[in-house]
């Protein structure tokens, strides 16, 4: 087999034109073998289907093949169903699906082909019982089935091979064309079943799209992944964000643009009614200096200049400071560049390329200027692909393989949602959300259908076949070529149409707007962009986002960081979209001058449960500067690993006197307790979970549906941008090692690593 | 267009017409929505293809791409519009520029199925030669064919 997709398929076109491999006829064939397996089913209206497609002689059916007696995987039994095997095999496994029942209901919702085949036994099942419920239908299923074949030219018309150039010739006939050959078919079926009351091949528009239901109690049960995890999302409502609904609710006249010095206000007065709302006591202002050396950070990601320390001596007037800061293109720079490294995060994207330069210096541009920050998107995903424009270096880091990735980051960047859990399944709203907070998975592939024929050839960093980005959109829209294929958990199979998130379906009518362009307009004039903007925006400052895109996980004070989201980005909408002054409000406000939370090894070891949630919630909510450091997300794994590693030797120590031991100076005690002390957000964050986390851990840990493996896996993609390989996982395994088999810790130090070494 | 389809993916003659039907079965006993006939097309090359894949593995036989998304949009190139009609038109093109010795390698070699030395013997060059002359010849085609479905594709 050959490397390149073309070279295969120029090795299978040499051998048709030059061997004379044609494509045979399997009508006949497939007739054959479908009846044959009516018949084993006992179907009771296998005459109808014997009527209606023409099935010939049962005695001059192919007779049965013995299994070779060697041990199959379930798959293997169900899939292998080919003419010589399909009657023995097909009874083998039916008889073994009982007894490979509990392997096949467990789903994998991250790996398609595998869960395809460990369930399919159940698909089989139910399939089979709609076979029953709707054979009649499904005659005219099958009839229309092998019309339309006959009209896309699946089959060969002829079994003689005819040559390329009489064949695309006779493709070219009114009389061979494919509406022909269709209608020839349908009005066989039609013809043969005794008119068109009994043809349901004519209503091959109501084919059943057979979707069994298990009852229970009544009650239509639903997915059982979806219902037992009920992975909630935040704010993901595509039609009518909660924003979109009060801007139904209040006039227009209601929202006006407020001065910044009223924005940051109102940031401070709601942040502060959480706080009391929620019983939790601010952390102390910082120092003048720290508010420098913090801006600096913060706005430059340097210490030293441009801004001089020295006027931290003499005190600051810090609004002025940040007004400052904002109006250098430092800013400018450093935002741009901490986008795009969000962007384009784990891609393989070399970020000193000249391509990538290019890009920071067309985004800093963007910053700096007063245009509305959201028609960035419109480049980088609509912008015409000419090499060194934004779209050719963002495209070319992202898409490609189905461009999952792709639509992943525009969910987590443009559209704050967290794609990567519909990608397999439904989200639930838990109880306490709205339910209208909740993507489907048809959002997900039908979105995706609008970036199909973009993709990438060549390699990256190699000089011979270097990347480049394709798009074939135009192509692929003088066909109707844009659709997408998904599985559902239970193993059926759905084909989507080209959606925009909302669920308006593209269509090229009256636009010249190809899906991608389409999507890119879509997502700059959608609230869901400013909504990710300031989230996003926030978390580059504070540490983390103001509302997690996953809130099953974390919902201290969660109702009031969505009404502060909320309000922020309205303002920054009727504020005209400028990021810089929307930067200025969140440094401006009260929560980018809190210190840390100071915890001494010595509190540590005497701290209880109590104490350390409380600072945990006090970072949560931004009471707190966050003491997130800077991992790598293995970093992060390995620091777990190595601290549990220790657990043993810390409970000895711990029974010991010695760090309290009255002998030893303060300094001492603290010096041994420091050494028995984890990084200070370790011991935070991992230390102590929060009663959402304690849930949402639990039930990950306690699922029946999801291995191992798959536990890890949704973990991990609550940050879609980190990279889940074999690495990461056996990682994972050691840590559940240490944690001596406790999947409900070892998660939870995962959930640390995660955040630590992704915010957002 | 399936048939074709699967054995670009590298099967053979006759477990293309197995798989083929396969296909068809599962088709037939799951049915599907039709949404359009490219749906319905991409529907069944996905199935196609985890039947090969499925085939492949339980035969312990060599592995085989597991970037569909790749290798469908590859697909889409060469054949996805007319069954691959065109395709083969324009290799027939291609092929007929080709040098008449680079052509009767290919003769040789697909129509004849001749060893890699019966065919340097049939020339009258070493073995190496043969597999120089094929691979240049192939490189030639795969070239054209670039080229020339590269006209079709949408300019950007």
């Amino acid at each position: 087999m050959q490397d390149h997709p073309s070279d295969q398929i120029l090795e299978a076109f040499l051998e048709e034109m030059l061997a004379g491999q044609t494509p045979p006829d399997l009508i006949q064939r497939v007739k054959v073998a479908w009846q044959a397996e009516n018949l084993r089913a006992g179907d009771s209206d296998v005459d109808t289907v014997a009527e209606l497609i023409e099935i010939p002689d049962p005695s001059a059916l192919p007779g049965p093949v013995s299994c070779n007696g060697t041990h199959r995987s379930l798959h293997d039994m169900e899939l292998a169903t080919s003419a010589r095997h399909q009657r023995a095999e097909l009874t083998a496994a039916q008889a073994q699906v009982a007894k490979a029942e509990p392997s096949a209901d467990r789903i994998n919702d991250t790996n398609h082909s595998a869960s395809r085949y460990r369930s399919i036994s159940r698909t089989r099942r139910q399939v089979k019982f709609g076979l029953r419920t709707w054979s009649l239908t499904l005659v005219g299923v099958a009839a229309a089935f092998l019309a339309l074949l006959n009209w896309n030219g699946y089959f060969s018309s002829s079994p003689t091979p005819e040559p390329v150039a009489e064949r695309r010739e006779n493709n070219t006939r009114p009389e061979n064309s494919a509406q022909t050959g269709g209608a020839a078919a349908t009005e066989l079926a039609t013809e043969n079943s005794g008119g068109p009351e009994t043809a349901p091949a004519i209503a091959l528009d109501h084919a059943p799209v057979l979707e069994p239901k298990i009852a229970e109690g009544g009650r239509e049960s639903a997915v059982p992944l979806s219902r037992e995890l009920e992975i909630a999302q935040a704010a993901p409502t595509l039609s009518a964000s909660e924003e979109e609904r009060q801007d139904d609710e209040n006039p227009p006249s209601v929202l006006i643009a407020k001065p910044d010095a009223q924005v940051v206000s109102d940031i401070d007065n709601q942040l502060k009614s959480m706080w009391q709302d929620l019983g939790i006591a601010p952390t102390p202002e910082i120092g003048d200096a720290q508010f420098v050396a913090r801006v600096n950070s913060a706005l430059f990601a340097s210490l030293e200049l441009p801004l001089p320390r020295t006027v931290a001596r003499v005190g600051v007037d810090r609004s002025a400071l940040v007004k400052s800061a904002l109006e250098q293109r430092e800013f400018a720079d450093h935002l741009a560049t901490q986008l795009i490294g969000t962007w384009l995060r784990n891609t393989g994207v070399d970020m000193a390329s000249p391509e990538v330069i290019r890009l920071r210096r067309s985004v800093a541009d963007q910053i700096e200027s007063s245009e509305p920050w959201n028609e960035i998107i419109v480049d980088l995903l609509g912008g015409q692909l000419v090499e060194g424009a934004p779209s050719e270096t963002f495209l070319g880091g992202l898409a490609g393989n189905g461009n999952q990735r792709l639509l992943e980051r525009l969910g987590t960047h443009f559209l704050n949602m967290n794609l990567a859990c519909v990608r397999c399944h439904d989200s639930m709203a838990s109880d306490d959300l709205d339910p209208s907070d909740r993507v489907t998975q048809e959002v997900y592939w039908s979105t995706l259908a609008m970036l199909k024929g973009i993709g990438i050839q060549g390699r990256r960093n190699d000089g011979n076949d270097p990347l480049r980005v394709f798009d074939r959109q135009e192509l692929l829209a003088q066909s109707d070529q844009f659709f997408a294929d998904y599985e559902l958990l239970d193993n059926r199979m759905r084909s989507v149409s080209a959606r925009l998130p909302d669920g308006t379906p593209w269509t090229r009518d009256g636009s010249d707007l190809l899906p991608r362009q389409s999507l890119s307009q879509w997502i700059a004039n959608s609230q869901r962009m400013d909504l990710a903007t300031v989230n996003q925006v926030w978390c580059f400052l504070l540490g983390r986002p103001l509302v997690p895109q996953v809130s099953a996980v974390e919902t201290v004070g969660l109702p009031q960081r969505k009404q502060l989201l909320t309000m922020l980005a309205t303002q920054y909408r009727l504020n005209g979209r400028s990021i810089r002054r929307l930067t200025g409000w969140i440094a401006a406000s009260v929560a980018f001058d809190r210190s840390q939370p100071s915890l001494s090894g010595d509190q540590w070891l005497l701290a209880n449960d109590e104490q350390l949630e409380q600072l945990k919630i006090s970072e949560l909510t931004f009471a707190a500067a966050s003491t997130n450091q800077s991992r790598s997300l293995s970093n992060a794994i390995n620091l777990a690993i190595q601290w549990r590693s220790q657990g043993e030797l810390n409970s000895a120590l711990l029974a010991q006197p010695a760090p309290r031991d009255p002998g030893r100076t303060p300094r001492e005690r603290e010096r041994v307790a420091r050494e028995l002390m984890p990084p200070l957000d370790f011991a935070i964050h991992a230390e102590q979970s929060t009663s959402a986390q304690q849930a949402y851990l639990r039930r990950l840990a306690t699922s029946t549906q999801l291995d191992w493996q798959q536990q890890v896996n949704h973990v991990l993609l609550l940050r879609p941008a980190l990279t889940v390989n074999a690495r990461i996982q056996q990682l994972a395994q050691t840590l559940l090692e240490k944690n001596s088999g406790n999947r409900e810790e070892t998660l939870l130090d995962l959930l640390w690593s995660v955040e630590a070494s992704c915010p957002m | 267009m399936l048939w074709r389809y699967l054995r670009a993916l590298g099967a053979e003659p006759a477990l293309a017409d197995d798989l083929a039907q396969d296909t068809f079965l599962e088709i037939l006993r799951r049915p599907i929505q039709q949404y359009s006939d490219a749906a319905t097309a991409s529907y069944l090359r996905r199935v196609g293809h985890n039947l090969f894949i499925s085939r492949r593995r339980r035969d312990a036989r060599m592995s085989v791409t597991e970037h569909a998304e790749e290798f469908d949009q590859a697909w889409m190139r060469w054949a996805g519009f007319d069954a691959g009609n065109s395709a083969l038109d324009l290799l027939q093109e291609c092929f007929s520029r080709l040098t008449e010795r680079a052509q009767q390698a290919l003769n040789l070699r697909y129509a004849k199925s001749l060893s890699r030395q019966d065919i340097a013997d049939a020339l009258e060059i070493t073995s190496h030669g043969a597999k120089n002359l094929i691979q240049r010849a192939k490189g030639q085609l795969k070239e054209c064919m670039d080229r020339k479905l590269a006209t079709n594709d949408n300019p950007r």
